[in-house]
């Protein structure tokens, strides 16, 4: 269904499933498990006000929470049931999202030639045309759009991107509209909505709110429930699978089960209703781009020892216009290209789906979906066995990343480079490399050339065998020709060059930022297939 | 009326799992290739070839057809050898679905790719509820009705609850295990060993070589196998260290009946070819011994079995390459990296994983 049909009316049903469904599997759970997640929330709500020391808000919201606790303690089992009551129904109330066609609009009418003046103010020709913009100019759209068009009519559609950047969303959006893809629901970080300009656009454009801060077991059963109920009603939805961006510029190696596991349950709650379309298809998609807006914060996290307790940034390039600002228009001037694979479709077990929505085994035979959720004749909701299905989907999405992960010629020659030098200092981790600035030294191109020389025929082998992918742009490009794309990329957005060149020999200058491009060509077994060049 | 199980393959265990599971008064469906066998089972009760006298309950229903098998029954048995064990579960795969639970109880692993038995099952047929059955599970020893354990592994409870229901019972004792990776890798690996404990035997070595033998085998058994992904607990229960010490104990074993004919002096086709059945243990070293030369995982037990098996080196010369190897501590270091499910991932820069 398309986000189009989330009226006022929609948005309420949606609503009472939620609190409803919510509700219903915890009357359904012991009074002692009940009173706990009460009290774990009022913790977490409680933990979670005092790390904001700055707001102004949290003094009055910290007394409700603590008046909150003294009536909890003493109230009766009645009341305590119904303070449950009244929390699902308060999350679910701050999780919901809204949807307005005027919104879309302007999202995808008006603001795309304003940018267009904004980033390039000297092209008219740009300015009037509506459909061409900047943005998607530079994107790059692939895969089997037709297959997965096919598909709108058969079942809802869950798009599960790779993710590395807060444009990623924006950069999606525009994919979707540029195919003809209806929107799609999304969640996103209440940190974004705190733009002011990016806020009114997610907050009217079908994004619900995920607070990420709020880690206790009430709050994450309704947002799961929100994401399943909405995906019952039949709206497309999108959500990052990872959880997160990428800290550490690599693709995806784990995935997060929760929301990925909606998929499952909102199949088989449509089986259980017989839905007349009750399939769900998840369509994996792949984003690639030459440079990374938010590089320098994502990989100083990463390598922190104390990352987990900056899981959430809200500081980053992101919340810069200035820099987001520089960002695009480097991008937009420096012709660099945003790529976009749509992966094939597969159900929610990880199967492969043809264009009539039919699952396929590996030797293409179909299979009979409703089978894996039977149990004695009957469909069932079983949590240990759900769950095992959604690591397998999780595992063929992981393997679908790998495969479609586009090699740019900044990864190349980052990978080629970080390599040469942890090769040259074999007892040195990236700790000790940052520590001792050995990396300073510079490093003669020829060497260089013959090192790049080696990775790119490893990485063109693993494209033969479809292990990743290695494009006829870059198949065209001599040695030479790379390194210089690269460098180019490199000098232009990044507060410090990442490499730069003079004269015969190479230097880094930000071995922190060349990790981080390093890191997209890791998993592929390339270190080890390099352990012999001799430097 | 209990539900049918199907068990494809009419060999030693097969026909073993399918005694054991008749004794549980299951009524079984044994898929054999050969017609005659078929007709020897339901017939006479027998199946001379790989059981001798032995007879056979009248639950077992002996039969050529894999449809009739896959198409009645909700639990299936895989015991085919590694090397056929793709071409089978294929024309399983024509007929099994969703619903259905698929167990492997093959140990060895699949050449060139080096494929656990449960990985073929997964990419030939779209059953996603598999497990494995691995143990110290010498077949005539169980036939003769000595007590003994094996272990099913699965993520899947459902598979597990399934297996226990219809083969625990006084005699054998099934244990669960979700280390499914873990339990497949010890089954295949602890055959190199057995065929190094065969050598022993066959050259008169005493007791103290053959514990030597098969602890430092169990070390490099789990360091292999946690590289990949199993976990460390498993190679110390019933399908590592139990499955380990039964063969290369067992003279029934034909892994180490291999070692001790090369150790007397035989050359190794002339070994295998008098060995009734397939060695495992020769594929397994085949393919551990690359996966470990790929990875730079330390295992000089398997490279010297590769050595004899495959390169004519002498048992002698191996024997002091062995205690050649320069090791100082016992424990030596687990390689702890993991292997991802899609792509191996080595984390050359001890960057922690769990902030990927």
């Amino acid at each position: 269904m398309s986000l189009f049909k989330f009226n006022a009316a929609a948005k309420k049903e949606l609503l009472e499933r939620v609190i409803s469904h919510v509700q219903l599997a915890y009357q359904n759970t012991p009074e002692n498990i009940r009173e706990e997640v009460l009290e774990e929330m009022i913790y977490w709500e409680k933990k979670r006000l005092e790390k904001m020391r700055h707001s102004w808000w949290r003094s009055p919201r910290l007394d409700f929470w603590e008046q909150y606790q003294q009536q909890y303690v003493v109230a009766p089992r009645e009341v305590r049931h119904r303070l449950l009551e009244q929390s699902i129904d308060h999350y679910a109330h701050q999780i919901v999202g809204n949807f307005s066609p005027w919104v879309h609009t302007l999202a995808t009418k008006v603001v795309p030639p304003f940018l267009n003046f904004l980033l390039n103010p000297f092209s008219f020709q740009k300015l009037i045309s509506l459909r061409s913009t900047l943005i998607n100019e530079n994107l790059i759209i692939s895969g089997n759009i037709a297959n997965i068009k096919a598909l709108l009519q058969r079942g809802t559609l869950v798009f599960v991107p790779t993710h590395v950047s807060n444009l990623d969303s924006i950069l999606l959006g525009t994919a979707l509209h540029d195919c003809d893809f209806p929107p799609a629901m999304y969640g996103a970080g209440l940190n974004l909505f705190r733009n002011k300009i990016i806020g009114f656009f997610m907050n009217h454009l079908g994004a619900y709110k995920v607070d990420r801060q709020r880690v206790h077991t009430l709050y994450k059963d309704v947002l799961k429930e929100y994401a399943t109920s909405s995906l019952e009603m039949g709206f497309h939805n999108l959500f990052f699978p990872g959880g997160t961006r990428s800290r550490s510029g690599a693709i995806e190696k784990r995935l997060k089960l929760g929301l990925l596991g909606t998929t499952l349950a909102a199949y088989v709650r449509n089986l259980i209703h017989g839905k007349r379309n009750p399939n769900l298809y998840v369509i994996p998609v792949n984003i690639n781009c030459h440079l990374t807006l938010e590089a320098e914060t994502l990989i100083h996290d990463f390598l922190a020892v104390t990352g987990k307790s900056r899981y959430i940034i809200e500081n980053d390039e992101f919340s810069k216009p200035q820099r987001v600002y520089t960002y695009l228009k480097n991008h937009m001037n420096l012709n660099s290209k945003s790529f976009i694979h749509f992966g094939d479709p597969l159900d929610p077990f990880g199967n492969r789906v043809d264009e009539t929505g039919c699952s396929l085994d590996r030797h293409g035979r179909k299979i009979d979906i409703s089978k894996y959720v039977m149990a004695q004749g009957e469909v069932k909701l079983d949590f240990d066995r759900d769950q095992n299905y959604t690591k397998e989907l999780a595992t063929t999405l992981i393997d679908v990343y790998h495969r479609h992960n586009r090699v740019l010629s900044t990864n190349l020659v980052a990978f080629a480079l970080y390599e040469m030098i942890a090769l040259r200092h074999p007892d040195f981790d990236i700790y000790r490399l940052m520590r001792s600035r050995v990396y300073h030294e510079p490093i003669e191109l020829m060497a260089f050339y013959k090192m790049l020389d080696r990775v790119v025929s490893h990485v063109r082998a693993l494209s033969e065998q479809g292990k990743i992918v290695y494009s006829q742009y870059l198949k065209s490009l001599d040695t030479q020709d790379l390194v210089s794309e690269a460098l180019k990329f490199f000098g232009s957005y990044h507060a410090r060059r990442t490499v730069y060149r003079e004269g015969d020999r190479i230097f880094v200058g930000d071995l922190l930022l060349l990790y981080y491009y390093h890191n997209r060509l890791v998993g592929y077994n390339l270190e080890d297939e390099l352990k012999d060049v001799s430097l | 009326m209990k539900l049918p199980v199907g068990v494809i393959g009419g060999g030693s265990w097969g026909t073993t799992l399918a005694a054991l599971i008749a004794a549980t008064e299951h009524p079984v469906k044994l898929w054999c290739r050969d017609s005659k066998v078929v007709q020897e089972i339901n017939a006479q009760h027998t199946n001379q070839a790989y059981t001798g006298a032995y007879l056979l309950s009248g639950y077992i229903q002996a039969t050529t057809e894999i449809k009739e098998v896959i198409t009645t029954c909700d639990l299936i048995f895989m015991v085919i050898p590694s090397r056929s064990f793709r071409s089978i579960a294929f024309e399983v795969g024509k007929w099994i679905q969703g619903n259905q639970l698929l167990v492997s109880a093959t140990k060895g692993l699949e050449l060139p790719r080096v494929k656990t038995m449960s990985e073929v099952l997964k990419e030939e047929t779209c059953c996603k509820k598999i497990g494995v059955l691995s143990g110290p599970n010498i077949a005539t020893d169980i036939l003769q009705g000595d007590p003994s354990g094996t272990v099913i592994a699965s993520p899947y409870q459902e598979v597990i609850e399934r297996v226990r229901d219809v083969l625990n019972q006084p005699r054998f004792k099934v244990y669960g295990n979700k280390d499914i990776r873990g339990t497949e890798m010890a089954g295949a690996l602890k055959n190199i060993i057995a065929i190094s404990c065969g050598i022993a035997e066959g050259m008169g070595l005493k007791n103290n070589a053959k514990s030597f033998l098969i602890t430092r085998g169990m070390m490099e058994m789990s360091r292999y196998g946690c590289f990949f992904g199993g976990e460390l607990q498993t190679f110390y229960g019933l399908s590592g260290m139990g499955d380990l010490i039964a063969t290369c104990f067992s003279p029934h074993s034909r892994n180490q009946t291999l070692g001790r004919h090369i150790a007397q002096g035989q050359k190794v086709e002339d070994a295998v070819k008098k060995i009734q059945g397939v060695v495992e243990g020769m594929y397994s070293t085949q393919a551990v011994f690359h996966m470990a030369k790929k990875f730079h995982i330390f295992m000089p037990i398997t490279e010297s079995i590769y050595r004899i098996l495959f390169e004519g080196a002498t048992v002698e010369n191996e024997i002091k390459y062995l205690m050649e190897v320069r090791i100082k501590f016992e424990e030596g270091s687990l390689r702890t990296s993991y292997a991802d499910l899609t792509h191996t991932l080595i984390p050359k820069y001890p960057i922690p994983e769990y902030l990927l």
